[in-house]
């Protein structure tokens, strides 16, 4: 079985590689040090396991199962940690793996052998109660199968389209699956809702044009001039007025 | 937060329970106290006394009663109200009890109905008004006392609970669990590959434990910069080259004295905060320096933006903590102030060189 290890500690990746390598039938297929990291690790080498720190800078273990789950045939994740007050019970209730650090190599051995697929409402269990309602620092798309971490800095804006939300980035675009309603929620502080259909980041909110058949948004990186309802013009207006006070 | 809410509740404990069995019986002894001086001073012979004795006791012992409960029964709305303005209105409503007491029982005394009169006190003697008047203030005065005991029992209760939770929290902010079990993770790993190092490690640790559970208040900062640089060794095992201290340290400062573990926990904060959530590191500054009447020590991080919200709560309980131990041990003459740059984060302990030995 295909196993990565995940950690931002050297030392304490080389641990686990270790004890790994002592056990038998089981091959370390590669390391990473923060969750994007092992995000791409995951979609080149489609390991069986995934053992996750969860305090990493960039992406934390959390965030980093969450968009694993979302895999056609997501892996086992176990996390490990050092210290985490009273958040492993979580983990217990939603038969996820852990492990404590220093890891004891019989305890390595029993969670490797009851490692099972992890499915989508598992780890969202565990993260709605460890990591609270935080927002996610990565979306996660999928291309071809594979995943693909999409900064949400890099996010110019979201547009509902038929039953998808398309998500437009400073590399192009792409689907998610995602619900308008649940992206505002997630990212009230970075986007703001400026039509039934569109979420822009206000980031990249360059200022309000009238064309003639109402208001439209320019942005800062992209051509297309985003239309404002009747309803949410208030709010832009709002917006750029205090924005321009700021400046 | 522990803190916050166990001083909410100490606070709403500002007024005793006035239903429980015992409190009554305190102030009811401290009323037949009050009934026993003014027999005493009304003279008499013994018989007369006794009698005089009993109505007094009578009088003082139903308005104790019916302001007990008062306080019994409407501790639910005191209790939400300021201490201020629920000390100043408990206060007025016992005086209005006094006060309707005395006039009842003045009117009954003239209605030829003697029993409830307090006789002697005040009644018989001269008008309503001046029963009223010294009544009012016999009450005053008392219940003034009463109450100052019960406020100076209540604060004595308070400082004794919050010692007690500065305890804890020294311990807490002294041994922080996250950095303990990293670094036994961190040493297990070195057992296998660098025996030596591992050794070396755990007499780190080891002399870190000693400083740390060291039972002194005030050492060098020439000692707490050793007990920093070990910490540091622990760290940099783990992190790599992530880590890189700059230190910024005239040695004359060597010998200025400052409360122990002052520093090595900011170091620790800028570790766990600052340097740690970056994925390549970062380099920062331990520095000390003279400045005019006090000596600044201080520890500056770099940060990332994204995690600038994680700054706060474990980050409170250290600083808070050494905020406290400052100023145990310089009044207000010390200071901890704590400068959120763009891309920085900077504490400094400001702490004064008079009394410092340098």
């Amino acid at each position: 079985m295909k196993i990565i290890v995940v950690d931002d500690e050297q030392p304490a990746r080389e641990r686990l590689c270790r004890l790994i390598r002592e056990l038998h039938g089981y091959e370390v297929a590669g390391e990473a040090a923060n969750g994007r990291e092992a995000i791409a690790l995951y979609t080149a080498l489609k390991p069986e396991i995934v053992l996750l720190d969860i305090r990493m800078p960039v992406m934390d273990g959390l965030e980093t199962a969450q968009h694993l789950s979302t895999d056609e045939t997501p892996p086992a994740v176990i996390f490990t940690t050092a210290y985490s007050d009273h958040a492993l019970e979580a983990f217990n209730t939603h038969a996820v793996g852990y492990l404590l650090k220093p890891v004891r190599k019989e305890n390595l051995a029993a969670s490797l052998a009851a490692a099972r697929r992890s499915t989508r409402a598992q780890l969202q269990a565990v993260n709605d109660e460890i990591g609270a309602s935080k927002a996610r620092t990565h979306l996660c798309v999928h291309i071809r199968g594979n995943l693909e971490l999409i900064p949400v800095e890099e996010i110019y804006y979201f547009r509902a389209e038929d039953k998808y939300v398309v998500l437009h980035h400073r590399n192009g675009q792409s689907l998610i699956e995602d619900s308008l309603v649940k992206l505002e929620e997630e990212f009230s502080d970075r986007f703001m809702r400026i039509h039934r259909n569109a979420l822009v980041a206000k980031a990249e909110v360059s200022g309000l044009e009238q064309s003639g058949a109402g208001s439209a948004l320019k942005l800062k990186h992209c051509e297309q001039r985003l239309s404002v309802s009747r309803r949410h013009l208030p709010t832009v207006r709002h917006f750029l007025k205090h924005q321009s006070l700021m400046s | 937060m522990m803190v916050m809410a166990s001083y909410q509740k100490a606070s709403s404990n500002l007024l005793p329970d006035f239903c429980n069995n015992q409190v009554i019986l305190l102030v009811m002894l401290i009323a037949e106290l009050l009934a026993i001086v003014l027999t005493l001073h009304h003279g008499g012979n013994l018989k007369d006394a006794f009698a005089y004795l009993g109505r007094v006791s009578f009088f003082i012992q139903s308005i104790t009663l019916i302001d007990a409960a008062i306080l019994c029964y409407g501790k639910r709305w005191f209790r939400r109200m300021e201490p201020l303005p629920m000390g100043i209105l408990i206060y007025l409503l016992l005086q209005l009890v006094t006060l309707s007491f005395t006039w009842l029982g003045y009117t009954l005394l003239h209605a030829g109905i003697p029993m409830l009169a307090g006789d002697g006190i005040t009644v018989q003697r001269g008008s309503l008004g001046t029963a009223l008047f010294r009544n009012g203030c016999i009450s005053a005065i008392i219940t003034a006392a009463v109450m100052r005991y019960f406020y100076l029992h209540h604060q004595n209760i308070l400082r004794q609970r919050t010692e007690n939770e500065a305890r804890v929290q020294a311990l807490q902010a002294r041994i922080r669990p996250h950095f303990l079990f990293n670094s036994l993770n961190t040493i297990a790993n070195l057992v296998h590959a660098q025996p030596d190092k591992a050794e070396n490690a755990i007499i780190d640790l080891a002399e870190l434990f000693r400083s740390t559970l060291a039972d002194r208040t005030l050492i060098s900062l020439a000692e707490e910069l050793e007990v920093s640089r070990r910490y540091l060794g622990m760290e940099r095992l783990r992190l790599g080259e992530r880590l890189e201290v700059t230190w910024n340290i005239p040695v004359e400062l060597e010998q200025a004295q400052l409360p122990a573990l002052a520093l090595q926990p900011l170091i620790e904060n800028a570790i766990y905060h600052g340097i740690e959530p970056l994925p390549s590191g970062g380099n920062m500054t331990i520095f000390a320096r003279k400045q005019g009447g006090s000596i600044e020590i201080g520890v500056s991080n770099p940060v990332s933006a994204g995690h600038r919200s994680r700054h706060s709560s474990g980050n409170q309980l250290a600083i808070s903590n050494i905020r406290q131990r400052l100023n145990l041990a310089y009044g207000a003459m010390a200071k901890l102030s704590v400068e959120e740059g763009a891309d920085h984060y900077t504490v400094t302990l400001s702490l004064p060189v008079n009394g410092l030995r340098i």
